[in-house]
């Protein structure tokens, strides 16, 4: 392949026109500073089928698209040829509130989903960050969990069936729309996640749930990091009975903890009642019930964090850690001091039941390297693992972002090469260069 | 012979086929090696014994040349890399309660019990995590993690006997499950021993490594892919307060009215469970729980939580199912009544036994609104083909089981009652539904996969195979459809597999 231009005529042999984005705005395309030769948007499957086969026979590397809100997580891609978005197929969803289920197009945004559900009185109980604007196949690619998850699960349990299609435009579907199904290999979960590199999710069979009808939020300020903050952790995973449990640690080193209870009138105000107990007895400051709107807020700003304000000329890393959440106190520790030490500005939301935690970090992007090895090390101690999410791209050339994905790296290479043996999605983005 | 053919049609491979002698002797030679792995005590090799592990709860048989019980998972490599190198055929198998047939020995070659690895490894509370060997029953790990006021979600009907291992392996639902998922739901974590005897653990002991899912593949992979060595599976707090109703309606029609009430009212209980007429007139004639002789259906909730939670979710159904036309409601918060309650459903099984010498059980799932609709194509199957079907369901999931009665001895009838359960199957396929809910595919259901996949869906699933399993030789034949019908039924003494107390 050689000019955009070249590349393009091809293209107009095999799609109209008018799916294709006029070459001035493809600068907005780009992924990670890559500006691909072309950026499709078919408006239906058989489109985006054919313009597959297409680019499986010819090579051309793909980077599939929802909202967009998404392409900077991964590692850089190696190559970009063509953008093949999902928004611009025709999307329905088809919800049956009897069932509990609800079939979606996979270039649905959320928001449109959660609103057409509510109807019904139903929801996804999930909160990915920047969840409403984005797409529901961006949401199940990158798989990237918020606060809720604590209580609720993540999109994986929630996931019934898929329809994908594979790199050289074949579709074909697994699971199916009821809430058991043992029909065969569960290839579903095999896409969450997987940040588009086995196929292009077309639309997702989900599992809904009741909306709650009561929703309350507990707060403690703990001004500094001090004993009560462990005690609290360690409680957090099973004493609180709460959806969520979150901290937020500040620059400045003041701690605030975060309990979300959702349910029923009566089970949320009785397990509110026994939160508010042992929190008493355990943290110095007395627990308090926050407002509707200062919840929502808060709510907002852990869901967000470190995606709500990023841009792309700042210089924001954003560093996510897991780990046992019975480890999770000493591996903060360890990353504050180390921060302390070494004067790097750090601003940390953790969720200790769920064992996870998320650092922003300003200003060490001509460090990135050893500072993400060095929370590689503290954390590999504890037997967990660290993701750079976010990070300016230049910064990204130095690291692998996402570090070691365990034993099972050489079969996710052999079920790379299996599923898309000419590996024309998102070449390099993934794991180990997959 | 054998082991030269990966693919070997024939069951009773033992007894179909005059040994020649260079099998003889090869046999010979393989059981001292396994021997060699897991000592002279671990191998059973005499015809005689092998009868035993010929079945499981699927009644179609396939002896293998040895049933070897490794303890650790150094044994379980060296045995498949023994089997690899000489390619053999391996079918791993936990307790052999399963009922599609995953556990039997189809192609001959090793059967891998994995029985003996049965320790709980640890329990972490603070984690609300355990570690456990494949062979553990799945009712001793909620048992030992009660000390800790935690347990094991997943429970299949089986569970006094069925094993984690098996549990992985099937993906399998339970009672329970409405509110708290299957098993897929609760595995962080597996060792697995490939195929050519390579050891590694997949996933963590919480979610969130980067990388492809693959413990997500491996749930529900029918011991195709690789053998469970170990597991993390996640524990939930036990509840508070559980609370038990029992409904009687005259008809299935106003039971699933309640079943849709409920559901529509935005509670999730913890199960809803439905027994049809004949189902209730085999228990009530086997046990004599005084239910109504005109009962049409009978329908029990169960929701858990906390105290003020379960209480004021109970008042709401036991007014929905009299909203709905309740003959009657019974409930109960203390767990002997509550036993009381299961009993009739638990005794579903056992009971309906009474009826006829054989039966087919079923395995269906369908959108739970069609239920009725399904329900009522079930019973004009069972009246075409002359032969008495008893529903027992997860009605909340849409998960029916229809139990097809039938007398062997009588010409043409199992032939009938396979046929039957063949439209059944297809009903809940034209319903929305699908081939398996919890049971799996196994030998049993591969051929009818292509009533739901087609053949490049299909074609996917065999490269995931591909991936972990590239020879063919761990658990062959099964899942995949290779043109002959592999159904089969089952005789009544099924319940001695599943050991005392076991139900659907
Ligand atoms: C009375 C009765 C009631 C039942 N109720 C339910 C129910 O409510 N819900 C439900 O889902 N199922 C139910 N079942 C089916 C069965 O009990 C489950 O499928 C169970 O999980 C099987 O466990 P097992 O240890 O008996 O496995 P087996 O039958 O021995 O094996 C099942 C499959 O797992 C594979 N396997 C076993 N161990 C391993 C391992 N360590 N590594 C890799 N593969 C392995 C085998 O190769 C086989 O394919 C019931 C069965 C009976 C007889």
């Amino acid at each position: 392949m050689s000019s955009p231009n070249e590349f393009q005529n091809e293209l107009s042999k095999l799609i109209m026109s008018s799916r294709l984005v006029p070459n001035a705005d493809l600068h907005s395309f780009r992924v990670d500073g890559c500006v691909p030769k072309a950026v499709v948007m078919p408006v239906s499957e058989r489109e985006l089928s054919e313009l597959l086969a297409e680019a499986y026979r010819k090579e051309w590397a793909v980077v599939p698209r929802g909202s967009g809100h998404s392409l900077k997580v991964g590692n850089s891609p190696l190559k970009v040829d063509l953008v093949v978005g999902t928004t611009g197929l025709e999307q329905s969803i088809d919800y049956s509130p009897s069932d509990l289920t609800v079939t979606v197009g996979a270039g649905t945004r959320f928001h449109e989903l959660q609103s057409n559900l509510a109807k019904g009185g139903h929801w996804l109980p999930i909160d990915p960050p920047l969840g409403p604007v984005r797409t529901i196949g961006g949401i199940l690619a990158t798989n990237l969990v918020g606060p809720l998850s604590f209580g609720y699960g993540t999109v994986r349990d929630y996931l019934l069936g898929l329809r994908v299609v594979g790199p050289d435009g074949t579709v074909t579907k697994n699971g199916g729309r009821v809430v058991k199904n043992v029909t065969g290999f569960d290839l579903t979960k095999l896409h969450i996640g997987a940040l588009g590199t086995l196929g292009i999710i077309l639309e997702a069979n989900l599992k809904v749930m009741p909306l709650p009808k009561c929703d309350k939020t507990i707060f403690v300020n703990f001004d500094r990091w001090q004993t009560g903050i462990q005690t609290f952790m360690l409680q957090s995973l099973s004493s609180y009975n709460g959806q969520a449990v979150e901290l937020i640690v500040g620059a400045d080193g003041d701690v605030k903890g975060y309990i979300r209870f959702l349910g029923s009138e009566s089970s949320v105000a009785a397990r509110v009642e026994e939160a508010f107990k042992l929190l008493t007895s355990s943290v110095t400051n007395p627990p308090r019930i926050i407002t509707e709107k200062q919840a929502m807020d808060v709510w907002d700003e852990i869901q967000n964090f470190g995606w709500g304000d990023y841009s792309e000329n700042g210089d924001d890393v954003i560093i996510r850690i897991g780990c046992s959440p019975s480890k999770i106190g000493s591996v903060i520790k360890d990353m504050f001091d180390y921060c302390a030490q070494n004067r790097h500005p750090i601003e940390i939301i953790a969720s200790p039941a769920r064992g996870v935690f998320k650092c922003k970090l300003k200003g060490i992007t001509s460090v990135l390297a050893e500072t993400v090895t060095m929370f590689r090390k503290t954390t590999a101690r504890f037997g967990g693992y660290a993701v750079v999410e976010l990070a300016p791209v230049k910064a990204k050339k130095n690291i692998d972002v996402w570090g070691d994905p365990g034993l099972g790296i050489q079969l996710m290479r052999r079920l790379k090469e299996k599923l898309d043996p000419n590996g024309i999605f998102n070449v390099g983005r993934y794991v180990e260069g997959i | 012979m054998l082991h030269k053919c990966k693919f070997i049609k024939q069951s009773n491979i033992c007894f179909s086929l005059i040994p020649s002698q260079e099998w003889v002797l090869n046999t010979h030679k393989l059981i001292n090696e396994l021997e060699g792995i897991v000592g002279k005590s671990s191998v059973i090799h005499h015809p005689d014994d092998l009868l035993v592990f010929a079945y499981d709860g699927l009644v179609d048989t396939g002896t293998p040349q040895a049933v070897v019980f490794p303890t650790s998972t150094e044994q379980v490599s060296k045995v498949l890399t023994l089997a690899n190198s000489r390619n053999i055929p391996v079918t791993p198998r936990g307790a052999g309660t399963g009922l599609s047939g995953g556990a039997i020995a189809h192609a001959g070659g090793i059967e891998l019990s994995l029985t003996r690895m049965s320790s709980i490894l640890e329990i972490d509370p603070e984690n609300r995590t355990a570690l456990v060997e494949p062979g553990v029953v799945n009712l001793d790990l909620s048992t030992a993690a009660s000390a800790h006021g935690l347990y094991f979600a997943p429970d299949p009907s089986s569970q006094r006997a069925c094993t984690i291992g098996g549990n992985v392996a099937e993906n399998s639902g339970g009672p329970h499950c409405l509110k708290y998922g299957v098993t897929t739901n609760h595995v962080l974590a597996l060792e697995v021993v490939l195929e050519d005897g390579s050891v590694l653990w997949l996933g963590d002991a919480y979610r969130g490594r980067p990388g492809y899912d693959l413990v997500g593949a491996l749930v529900g992979s029918e011991g195709m892919l690789g053998v469970f060595t170990k597991a993390i599976v996640s524990l939930l707090p036990s509840p508070e307060s559980v609370r038990t109703l029992l409904a009687v309606f005259s008809d299935i029609d106003l039971a699933s009215n309640a079943v849709s009430k409920v559901i529509a009212s935005g509670l999730i209980p913890t199960a809803m469970e439905m027994m049809d007429a004949l189902t209730i007139r085999a228990v009530e004639k086997a046990m004599n729980f005084g239910y109504p002789k005109d009962a049409g259906a009978i329908l029990l909730i169960e929701v858990d939580g906390l105290e003020v939670e379960v209480i004021d979710a109970m008042e709401q159904i036991i007014e929905m199912c009299y909203d709905s036309g309740a003959a009657a409601v019974k409930h109960a918060s203390e767990s002997k009544d509550r036993e009381m309650l299961w009993a009739g459903r638990k005794g579903a099984l056992g009971a309906l036994g009474a009826l006829a010498p054989n039966y087919y059980l079923v395995d269906g799932v369908v959108p739970r609104s069609k239920l009725t609709d399904v329900l009522q194509k079930v019973s004009e199957i069972g009246e075409q083909y002359g032969l008495p079907i008893a529903n027992v369901l997860h009605a909340g999931d849409g998960n029916l089981h229809p139990l097809i009665v039938f007398d062997e001895r009588q010409k043409g009838k199992k032939e009938q009652a396979m046929e039957a359960g063949a439209k059944i199957v297809e009903i809940c396929v034209n319903a929305g539904g699908t081939l398996t809910g919890e049971h799996g595919v196994g030998l049993e259901k591969k051929d009818f996969m292509p009533l739901v996949f087609n053949e490049e869906d299909i074609s996917l699933m065999m490269k995931l195979k591909d991936t972990f399993a590239p020879t063919g030789l761990l658990n062959p034949g099964k899942m995949f459809p290779d043109g002959s019908s592999c159904a089969d039924f089952r005789q009544i003494n099924i319940t001695g597999t599943a050991g005392l107390g076991s139900w659907i």
